[in-house]
């Protein structure tokens, strides 16, 4: 997948493979330039990058959460890796609470570093429509651009800043790719589709990001099954993204 | 002589986890000549009850890695427990962990309905010196010593090669 895509950058939640192996595959098949930024956990996030410009070290490292300095063109911004809590052992109610609990952690990293900027990326176990995603305690997430312009909203005489969560634009088969990320049919996935895996841009970076694909191939293997859903059998029963960010040009 | 007093209460001891962990703070601050500090966070457990998460940053770096949790009850601190955050990980990230299999023969619960167990959690503190005797076995776990030093730790970064 990175020699098709050309990723500058790999971020893999849960994988199997060690990091060490997974970083001498990447530095052998696609380029030596690969290496693993500086972390402080070991556990959930391998991260790989091929440009030490990129910078990506980890700065903050929760149980489901590890937030890197991510350097974008002039751009000093924060990306947090995500793994919510899975929907076959947690209730809506847990899932809920833990987004909330995101969300008060991205505040308190946001005013320790003294960076706004942030980019939340990973498998949040929860739709875009759901509740708390959309929440201003939550999330605080909206579906286009137009509506993070007025980059916060009040609740209880408290400013929560908005999010464009662009994931929206990539529902159903009327657009172009899968109808989300991961295929569910059993009583944890009503729709069938969902789009568990997201990326949510801070308002004030929203021009830094350009594109959000789910991929379906990886160079000539296809990640589908037959009927289109994920191959868990031969990859993983999530789609991956790439997510496309850079400074414009006219900066 | 029968005495009706509960044990292990002091009444000149009341302070509540929140208190504690200030002091806790404090000691981090002298002990470490002000590399490290504790950062104490306000939220709330999953099933709502008031939580304060602890962090810990290493201030050179300004990095930031969460130790464990402290969970009580609205207007009552005690009892209080001690959540470590990385009971979360995924079973093949764990040392060691509980797995069930199926057993050919057919278990007593099976054959005659379920059985009470009594489960001891080891992280709850009804006392302040309860309390203060968790703190200090939680900030001395292996895994939170290793987060600790992963935090100050200057390793450049990893190349893959030897």
């Amino acid at each position: 997948m990175v020699p098709s895509t050309n990723a500058d950058v790999v971020v893999l939640n849960e994988n199997r493979v060690t990091s060490q192996e997974m970083l001498k595959a990447l530095q052998c098949d696609i380029s030596q330039d690969f290496y693993r930024p500086q972390h402080i956990s070991e556990e959930r996030f391998h991260c790989f990058c091929q440009s030490p410009h990129f910078d990506l070290s980890e700065i903050y490292a929760g149980s489901r959460i590890s937030v890197r300095n991510l350097q974008i063109g002039t751009h000093k911004v924060l990306l947090a890796l995500v793994h919510g809590l899975d929907v076959r052992n947690y209730d809506l109610e847990s899932r809920q609470s833990f987004i909330e609990s995101l969300a008060s952690d991205m505040r308190l990293i946001s005013e320790q570093q003294g960076i706004n900027k942030l980019i939340l990326l990973g498998d949040f176990n929860m739709n875009p429509y759901e509740r708390v995603m959309n929440l201003a305690t939550g999330l605080n997430s909206m579906m286009t651009r137009a509506c993070v312009e007025r980059k916060h909203r009040q609740h209880l005489g408290i400013d929560y800043d908005l999010y464009y969560n662009p994931m929206w634009s990539l529902f159903g088969d009327r657009t172009d790719g899968p109808a989300g990320t991961i295929y569910d049919t059993s009583n944890q996935g009503p729709y069938g589709w969902s789009m568990f895996d997201q990326v949510i841009v801070h308002h004030s970076v929203v021009e830094l990001f350009h594109n959000v694909q789910i991929l379906t191939e990886a160079g000539v293997t296809s990640l589908m099954t037959r009927k289109g859903h994920p191959d868990k059998k031969k990859s993983s029963d999530h789609f991956p993204i790439l997510v496309t960010l850079g400074e414009n040009k006219d900066e | 002589m029968s005495s009706f007093w509960p044990k292990g209460i002091e009444l000149t001891d009341t302070q509540s986890p929140r208190e504690i962990l200030k002091i806790a703070q404090q000691e981090w601050q002298i002990g470490s000549d002000g590399v490290m500090e504790l950062l104490l966070q306000d939220t709330k457990s999953q099933v709502g009850n008031p939580m304060i998460v602890v962090h810990a940053k290493h201030t050179p770096s300004n990095r930031i890695a969460t130790l464990f949790s402290v969970v009580y009850r609205p207007n009552s601190p005690y009892p209080a427990t001690i959540q470590s955050e990385h009971e979360d990980l995924p079973d093949f990230l764990k040392k060691s962990y509980q797995k069930t299999t199926k057993s050919f023969f057919k278990t007593t619960s099976e054959i005659f309905g379920d059985i009470e167990e009594n489960v001891t959690n080891p992280w709850v503190a009804d006392t302040p010196s309860e309390f203060r005797k968790k703190l200090s076995d939680v900030f001395n776990l292996g895994s939170i010593k290793s987060i600790i030093i992963n935090l100050v730790s200057t390793s450049t970064k990893d190349t893959g090669t030897s």
